[in-house]
């Protein structure tokens, strides 16, 4: 039994960038046909010239920089790509017998966008009754904003999360990852599965209607209830968290080297004291009880740093672990690859990709025990499988093929 | 009329806090039908952590949890003595989905699933289920940090910051209902059900925007660095007159140098502009200061750069967009009275979502142990007085 989960379903991607990129990875991973739909003039993977800010293999670009980007090849293992120009009849005929012989359609333009194309919901069900269609935008298809435009950090600041994520005597600062996407594309991915059982049930497609700024509000749930219940707005409030537990992130040895550490209740402090061998600071009054930490926090994280500053967060995560104590070592992108617990849960894969070279990936977001699934083919060169698409799919010949590439209908390469 | 899509689900939810409950709130909120098996000895820690209205705690009151808990139904079960074990059994037969929270290892999951091969039992931990840190405890805080994400976030010479709320938490939860929708799609074609563990700190290490295999590629080390974008210049927050906004160049500098009308901006290359980041903030910041956060959004919008406005939760209630959309809902609940809850995550055009509250804690025992297990108004007394229930 080694069928993945959702083998046989074909998706379409016209999404870029984040959000639907995000989607689409967790659907192909579980075994989906992701067929994503690039042109020659933007692709979101960046043209012929490098993007700046752009990594690549040993910090080289190459002839084919658009094959050699870290940001799209980490986001679009497990899928295909083709070359094609929507902005033409000839191509949106083209898109339209794909959709025909696929199941969802996945894109994450502004909402105007499809409808320009001549490619929105209504038609396209027109083409095929069932088919899925999921709009992933900033504000949603309807609504006074409706047309307005936001990347993922615009989004964070509108639902409340930057608001809320900084230090107590900062500014807001909002997440360093592009979060909202992340969340959207999530959610998406769960979207799109609720409305394939629907149609097994019924037979029936339907249209997703996904705004960034609405899939992230639910992870913010709580402030807007107390904001129901109290008419407050909450503070920012740096590491720690509005409960009662002890927190926060304490400097150790090593550049840039930190550890964060949580202490729920009088056990765990006593288990936290001991594990520093009792220095005479831990029997003081002040730190006696919970609302007395919390009280002289300020005290009690300069001594608790006077012992996370002799040693490594490794380490210091190691003897606090052995302790009971909730804390872990604030990991770099680089630690984290090199980090024993997911190198033994596989949770890191070897994948070679013809112009990228051979790399650690991160692997399946988590693990089914029956499909557990693989990263199955690196990310897609820029229109690698328009023969597979064109040809074997929609039965198009060489000559067919070769003619609409040369009308630019057809890409095969980015144009700049 | 419109169904909701996932009803005829049975769903047990042994979930507590926030990642096992988010998961079971998209499944209920959905349609399916979600039994929480919640401690007779006070219920899921939710209950005790608040927001509560004037800050007095009320299990039936807190914030947390009524908004992870709409739609579902609670049951009390003491499931780790040996009667509960037994009911939980029978539940488990009559079960679709289980989802389950607990630290690895309480839960005797290979067994529960020799009982219902076709069920889907769905295990979240801080750590995934083996592993050298698999009996490591956690936090949210520890989980972003095991994970990544607050090396990322925060000011460069200043201790690395955590995305605020139990985010962690959350990112579990939601992958969680992807995995579990995904393991009932092959189960409704085969019969099969499997198991699924979802590690908090590898959905975190799944969500960081290329820096992964960017330190495979050439081993440059992403720094974080407060409200900036690690490569454009500005798509950063900055101070206005009545708050903050997110001020943002988009990918047109000249249009953004002529909507604010400085034309000393047009000096800088786009590419420029993030190294020289201070500079260019220089000149935004008199431009902000006199100004308005709807003003300066709305206007900006015009011009489409993608501008926005730093809203606290206190402004979402009022905001147009939420109102027009419908977003925001206002649900009843007979102890913490009518108040207003986030609404559906996406619309659907051919099924709805349902806003129903949070149980109150064993409201649905009678139906469950009596209707649907067959236990007589008797036995659920004596289950009662034996601690059980």
């Amino acid at each position: 039994m080694t069928e993945l989960p959702l083998e046989g379903l074909r998706i379409i991607s016209l999404s870029q960038v984040y959000a639907g990129p995000y989607a689409g990875k967790l659907l192909a991973d579980m075994g989906a046909e992701v067929i994503k739909i690039e042109s020659a003039v933007r692709s979101g993977r960046g043209g012929r010239q490098p993007q700046p800010g752009a990594v690549y293999p040993d910090g080289q670009p190459g002839e084919t920089p658009y094959n050699r980007s870290a940001y799209y090849n980490e986001l679009n293992r497990n899928k295909y790509a083709v070359g094609l120009d929507l902005s033409g009849e000839q191509g949106r005929e083209i898109f339209k017998k794909l959709v025909r012989i696929s199941d969802v359609v996945l894109e994450n333009f502004s909402p105007r966008v499809m409808a320009n194309f001549g490619l929105d919901y209504p038609t396209l069900r027109q083409i095929k009754p069932e088919i899925i269609m999921v709009s992933i935008s900033a504000y949603g298809q309807t609504g006074p904003y409706r047309d307005y435009v936001s990347f993922g950090r615009g989004i964070e600041a509108m639902s409340g999360l930057s608001q809320v994520t900084g230090y107590e005597d900062s500014q807001p600062l909002g997440p360093g990852i592009a979060y909202a996407d992340a969340t959207a594309g999530l959610h998406a991915a769960f979207a799109t599965l609720v409305a394939l059982r629907h149609r097994r049930r019924t037979g029936k497609g339907q249209h997703i209607d996904l705004s960034l700024r609405e899939s992230l509000i639910p992870l913010l749930g709580e402030h807007l209830l107390d904001y129901s219940m109290n008419r407050r707005s909450p503070q920012r409030r740096g590491n720690r968290d509005s409960s009662a537990t002890f927190q926060g992130c304490y400097r150790c040895r090593g550049d840039d080297a930190w550890i964060a550490i949580a202490i729920c209740d009088d056990g765990e402090w006593r288990a936290f004291c001991s594990a520093l061998g009792n220095p005479p600071w831990t029997t003081e009054e002040r730190f006696a009880t919970s609302s007395r930490r919390q009280q002289n926090q300020r005290d009690l994280e300069r001594n608790i740093e006077r012992w996370t500053t002799g040693h490594q967060p490794g380490e210091a995560m190691c003897i606090l672990q052995q302790a009971g104590i909730r804390a872990g070592a604030v990991r770099s992108a680089d630690e984290l690859t090199r980090d024993p617990h997911l190198w033994e849960r596989d949770f890191f894969e070897m994948v070679t990709h013809p112009e990228a070279g051979t790399h650690a990936h991160p692997g399946i977001s988590w693990k089914l025990s029956r499909t557990p699934g693989r990263i199955r083919m690196p990310a897609p060169c820029f229109a690698e499988h328009n023969d597979y698409v064109f040809g074997e799919l929609l039965g198009m010949s060489k000559e067919e093929m070769a003619k609409l590439a040369e009308k630019g209908v057809i890409a095969t390469v980015p144009l700049r | 009329m419109k169904d909701c899509p996932l009803s005829g689900l049975r769903v047990l939810d042994l979930g507590q806090y926030v990642s096992g409950p988010y998961c079971t709130k998209l499944l209920a909120d959905f349609g399916a039908e979600v039994i929480k098996i919640e401690s007779p000895n006070g219920g899921d820690i939710s209950r005790r952590c608040g927001p509560f209205p004037g800050d007095a705690p009320d299990p039936e009151k807190s914030g947390l949890f009524l908004h992870l808990n709409t739609n579902k139904k609670s049951i009390t079960l003491d499931w780790q003595s040996e009667a509960g074990v037994e009911i939980l059994q029978k539940l488990i037969l009559q079960a679709d989905v289980l989802v389950e929270n607990y630290d690895p290892g309480v839960l005797d999951c290979p067994s529960l699933h020799e009982l219902n091969p076709s069920l889907v039992l769905t295990s979240i931990s801080y750590f995934g289920q083996d592993g050298p840190y698999r009996d490591y405890k956690g936090a949210d805080i520890v989980a972003q940090a095991l994970g990544g994400i607050m090396k990322l976030t925060g000011l460069p010479d200043r201790e690395p910051l955590k995305i605020a709320g139990p985010q962690a938490e959350y990112q579990a939860g939601l992958n969680a209902a992807v995995a579990t929708m995904t393991a009932l799609y092959l189960r409704d074609e085969t019969g099969l059900g499997q198991r699924i563990d979802v590690s908090v700190i590898e959905v975190l290490a799944s969500i960081l925007e290329g820096a992964l295999l960017s330190c495979s590629y050439d081993r440059s080390v992403r720094k974080r660095d407060g409200a900036r974008h690690r490569i454009l210049h500005p798509s950063t927050i900055l101070p206005c007159k009545n708050g903050y906004v997110h001020i943002d160049a988009g990918a047109d500098w000249e249009t953004f140098a002529r909507f604010l009308e400085i034309p000393d901006l047009l000096r800088y290359e786009p590419e420029e502009a993030r190294q020289k980041a201070d500079e260019v903030d220089a000149h935004l910041i008199p431009w902000l200061a006199p100004r308005e956060a709807e003003e300066i959004f709305h206007r900006a919008q015009e011009w489409r750069l993608p501008f926005a406005m730093v809203l606290g939760a206190d402004q979402l209630p009022a905001d147009p967009q939420l109102r027009a959309r419908g977003f925001l809902v206002d649900i009843d609940h007979p102890i913490a009275s009518r108040l207003t809850y986030p609404g559906a995550p996406f619309k659907m055009s051919e099924n709805t979502w349902r806003a129903w509250r949070a149980p109150l804690l064993g409201e649905h025992n009678q139906e469950i142990y009596c209707s649907l297990l067959g236990y007589t108004t008797q036995d659920l007394r004596q289950l009662k007085n034996m601690g059980v229930v």
